[in-house]
C-alpha cells in the first residue's frame, strides 16, 4: 500500500524539502501549514502518517493529536524545534507515536515513519510472538529468548519488556512504562530505572552501553528495532 | 491651654502680669477700704489673689495667698497697720484668700502642666510625623541618615548612620567608618538595646525581637528637647518600618531585574532554538536526502534541494548578523565611529538588497529631496532600512507593493516604509520594537523578532526616532526620523 503522508508544518522550507524526497521514495505527500487545513486534509484524504510540528500558528500541536487519532489509524510523528523534553513527553502522552528532533537526518525520519506505520497497520491485532533482532518473545508462554537462550524475567520485568516490544523502534514514555509495570503513571520513576537496569543486566552485552534498551533522556526508553 | 492668652514660652511675662494684677488688686482693695467699703475691698482683693494665683502656678499661688493674707491683715482690714486675729471678721478673709489662691493655683497649675505636656507631646508628634514623612520618601537605606539628621540634631545627636543587619546576623559596612561599624557590631552581638563609647552612641533598630539594623549617632550635647529618649524610641519605631520597607523594595527590584534578565534569556534561547534549528533542520534534511536518495531523485528535485540549502544558509547568516547586532547594542554603540553618510545612497542600497528577498514585488520610491546628510555608521544605517524593509516584505502578501517615501524637513530626514500587510494592533505599536517580539498575527512567519528591535536600537544611537503606525484599512507604516547634518547645497 502506498503511504499517504501529511506534512503539517508552518515552516514552508521543511515541506519543500520533505515532499519531493518522500515522493521519490514512493509516498503520496500532502501538506498543510496550519491546524485547520491539516485537520481537513487528515479527515478527507485517508492519511496514514502525519508529520506534525508542535508549534503551529493556530493551535497547539499536541492538542491536535487526539483529534487526529479519532479520524482512524494513523501514525503521528512529532517534528519540533522545541528541544524541551516536557513538550515531547506531553505530545507522546497525548498519543503521538514518536518524535524526531530538528535538525534531523532524512534516514532517521524514514526509519521512524516505517516503524510507526508498521505499528499503525498492525494496530488491534494481538500478536503471539515478536522477534526483534536477537530478541524473541512468546507472549502466551511468557517466554523470552536471547539468541535462542531462554532468559528468566520477573513478572514486572516481563510486563515492561512487553510494552517496549509492542512499540519496538519507538520511544515509550516513562509514564506509559510506569502504567504498564505498576498500574500508576505517577509511581516513582526510580522503580522504573531500577527495573530497566535489571533488564539490561539480563539482555545487554554491556549494560553501561546498551544496544537494545536505549535511553531517551528526559522522555523514556526505546527498544531498538 | 493658655490662660489669658499668654504664651507659655514667656513665663516671666506671666509672672509679671500676675504681680501687676496682685499689686493692682492690693491698691484697689486699700482704696475701697479707705472709702469704708470693706466688703468690696475683700471681694476685689479676693479676685486679684485668685487671678494672680492662677497665673503663677502652684508655688507662686501659695506665695500669693500668704502674701495676700499678710497684706490684707496688716494694711487693709481693721485695725490697719496691725496684725490681729481677734474676730471671725478677720479670720474669714484670711482663710478665703488662702483657700481660693491655693485652689486656683492648684487648678491653674494642673491646667498649665497639662498644657505644657500637651504642647510638648504635640511638638513631638509633629516632629515624628515630619521625620516619618521624610522617611516615606527614602527608597534606599543610604537615604535614611539625611531624612533623620534634622530630627536628631534638635535632640543632641549628629552624624547619624544606619547599618543594616542581614538575616545571618552580620552588618553592612556601609558607610564604612571603622569605629562606628565596630560599635554597631558590638551592639548587635551584645544584645543590648543601646551602647555608648566616647561620644558615639549605637542604638538597635528592631522589629519584634528581630534586629533590623543599628543607628549610630554622635552626641553633640545641644538638645532642645528634654525627652530625648522618648523621641528616640519613636524614631526607632519609624526606622524599623522604613528599613523593612527599603529591604522589601530592594528585594522587589532585585526580583524584577532577575525576572527581566530571565525573560531575556528565555527569549534568546527560544529564538536561537527556533531560528537556528529550523534552517539547520532544512539544510540537514536536504543534504541527507541528496546523499541518500540522490539517484532516485529527479535532477530538478536535486537542484531544488541544493538551492534550498543555499537559501537556508543565507537565512542563518542573516540571523547570526542580527544576533551579533543585538550583542553590539547590548554593549553600546560607539558614536565616535559615525561618519557623514548620504542617506539616499544608503537607502537605495538597502532597497536593492531587499529586492532580492521580495521576489519581484513592486517597491516604489517617492523621494522629495536631492541629498540628505546624516551622521551615522553607513553599514548600521543600511541595516536599519533593510530590517524595516525586510519586515514589510515578510509581513505583507506576496504581490502587495511596498512604498518607500523620504523627505526632509528643517532639521530632520523622514523616511517612511509602508506595506499592505496584516497591520499592527494599536496596543502592539510599541511592543513591535521589543526584542524577540513577534506579532500574534504572525507567529507562523519566519523571523526572529530581532529586526525591528535592532532598527530601533541603531536609529536611536544615531539620535533619531522610529515609530510604527497601522492604517485603518490594514498595512503598516514605519517612520524613521534622523537628524540632518547641513545639506550639501547649504554647505556650498
Amino acid at each position: 500500500m502506498r503511504n499517504r503522508i501529511l506534512i503539517l508544518d508552518d515552516e514552508p522550507a521543511i515541506a519543500r524539502v520533505l515532499q519531493p524526497v518522500l515522493e521519490a521514495t514512493g509516498s503520496t505527500v500532502l501538506t498543510a501549514a496550519n491546524a485547520q487545513a491539516g485537520l481537513h486534509v487528515a479527515r478527507t484524504a485517508a492519511i496514514n502518517v502525519v508529520l506534525l510540528d508542535l508549534g503551529l500558528p493556530d493551535a497547539d500541536g499536541k492538542e491536535l493529536i487526539s483529534t487526529l487519532r479519532s479520524f482512524g489509524d494513523m501514525a503521528i510523528i512529532v517534528i519540533s524545534a522545541r528541544h524541551q523534553g516536557s513538550e515531547k513527553v506531553a505530545a507522546l502522552d497525548a498519543g503521538a507515536d514518536d518524535y524526531v528532533d530538528k535538525p534531523f537526518d532524512i534516514a532517521e525520519l524514514m526509519a521512524r515513519i516505517r516503524v510507526a506505520q508498521r505499528r499503525a497497520s498492525s494496530h488491534g491485532r494481538e500478536r503471539e510472538q515478536i522477534t526483534v533482532g536477537e530478541l524473541s518473545v512468546h507472549f502466551g508462554r511468557r517466554e523470552v529468548r536471547l539468541m535462542g537462550d531462554e532468559v528468566k524475567l520477573s513478572p514486572k520485568e516481563f510486563d515492561l519488556l512487553r510494552t517496549l516490544l509492542e512499540h519496538a523502534g519507538q520511544v515509550v514514555t516513562h509514564r506509559r512504562l510506569l502504567l504498564a509495570g505498576w498500574g500508576d503513571p505517577a509511581a516513582d520513576p526510580q522503580y522504573l530505572r531500577s527495573y530497566i537496569a535489571l533488564l539490561r543486566q539480563k539482555l545487554e552485552e554491556d549494560a553501561a552501553e546498551p544496544r537494545i534498551l536505549l535511553t531517551e533522556p528526559g522522555v523514556g526508553y526505546r527498544l531498538a528495532g | 491651654m493658655d490662660l489669658l492668652g499668654e504664651g507659655t514660652e514667656h513665663p516671666a511675662g506671666r509672672v509679671l502680669l500676675g504681680i501687676a494684677i496682685f499689686v493692682l488688686a492690693t491698691g484697689l482693695a486699700i482704696f475701697s477700704q479707705q472709702f469704708g467699703r470693706p466688703v468690696t475691698a475683700a471681694i476685689v482683693y479676693l479676685f486679684g489673689v485668685t487671678v494672680a494665683g492662677a497665673l503663677h502656678g502652684m508655688r507662686g499661688g501659695l506665695f500669693v495667698a500668704v502674701a495676700a493674707s499678710v497684706i490684707y491683715n496688716f494694711f487693709i482690714s481693721d485695725p490697719v497697720f496691725r496684725f490681729s486675729l481677734t474676730s471671725a471678721e478677720e479670720l474669714v478673709p484670711l482663710l478665703a484668700f488662702n483657700v481660693s489662691a491655693a485652689a486656683s493655683a492648684l487648678v491653674a497649675g494642673r491646667l498649665h502642666e497639662r498644657a505644657v505636656a500637651a504642647e510638648s507631646a504635640n511638638r513631638r508628634v509633629t516632629a515624628l510625623l515630619e521625620v516619618s514623612r521624610r522617611l516615606q520618601s527614602a527608597a534606599h537605606v543610604n537615604q535614611i541618615p539625611q531624612a533623620i539628621a534634622g530630627f536628631l540634631a534638635r535632640r543632641g545627636y549628629i552624624h547619624p548612620a544606619v547599618y543594616l543587619a542581614d538575616s545571618n546576623g552580620s552588618l553592612s559596612a556601609d558607610p564604612p567608618v571603622i569605629d562606628r561599624v565596630q560599635l554597631a557590631k558590638h551592639l548587635l552581638v551584645s544584645g543590648d538595646p543601646s551602647i555608648e563609647r566616647d561620644q558615639e552612641r549605637a542604638v538597635l533598630i528592631t522589629k519584634g525581637s528581630e534586629p533590623l539594623g543599628v543607628l549610630v549617632v554622635t552626641r553633640s550635647g545641644q538638645a532642645e528637647s528634654d525627652d530625648q529618649e522618648q523621641d528616640l524610641d519613636g524614631l526607632l519605631t519609624l526606622l524599623a518600618i522604613t528599613l523593612e520597607r527599603c529591604l522589601l523594595l530592594e528585594q522587589v527590584s532585585e526580583a524584577e531585574l532577575v525576572r527581566r534578565s530571565e525573560e531575556f534569556k528565555t527569549s534568546l534561547l527560544s529564538s536561537v532554538s527556533h531560528d537556528m534549528r529550523t534552517p539547520l533542520s532544512v539544510i540537514s534534511a536536504s543534504a541527507s536526502s541528496v546523499r541518500r536518495y540522490g539517484d532516485e531523485l529527479a535532477a530538478s528535485v536535486r537542484n531544488d534541494l541544493l538551492e534550498t540549502i543555499e537559501e537556508q544558509c543565507d537565512r542563518l547568516n542573516r540571523y547570526t548578523t542580527n544576533l551579533l547586532n543585538l550583542v553590539r547594542l547590548q554593549f553600546g554603540v560607539d558614536a565616535g565611529q559615525f561618519t557623514e553618510c548620504e542617506a539616499l545612497d544608503v537607502l537605495g542600497a538597502a532597497i536593492s538588497r531587499a529586492r532580492t528577498i521580495a521576489s519581484g514585488r513592486e517597491i516604489s520610491k517617492h523621494f522629495a529631496f536631492q541629498d540628505a546628510l546624516v551622521r551615522a555608521d553607513p553599514l548600521m544605517l543600511e541595516q536599519v532600512f533593510y530590517n524595516v524593509l525586510e519586515n514589510a516584505v515578510r509581513y505583507s502578501p506576496d504581490v502587495a507593493p511596498i512604498r518607500v517615501a523620504a523627505w526632509t524637513g528643517e532639521d530632520w530626514l523622514h523616511v517612511t516604509i509602508t506595506d499592505c500587510g496584516i497591520g499592527i494592533e494599536p496596543q502592539d505599536s510599541d511592543r513591535v520594537f521589543d526584542r524577540f517580539y513577534r506579532s500574534s498575527r504572525a507567529t507562523h512567519q519566519e523571523g526572529s523578532g530581532l529586526g525591528l528591535s535592532i532598527a530601533k536600537g541603531f536609529t536611536e544611537a544615531f539620535g533619531g526616532t522610529i515609530r510604527v503606525a497601522s492604517g485603518a484599512e490594514g498595512g503598516t507604516t514605519v517612520e524613521i526620523c534622523l537628524p540632518l547634518q547641513r545639506t550639501k547645497r547649504e554647505a556650498r
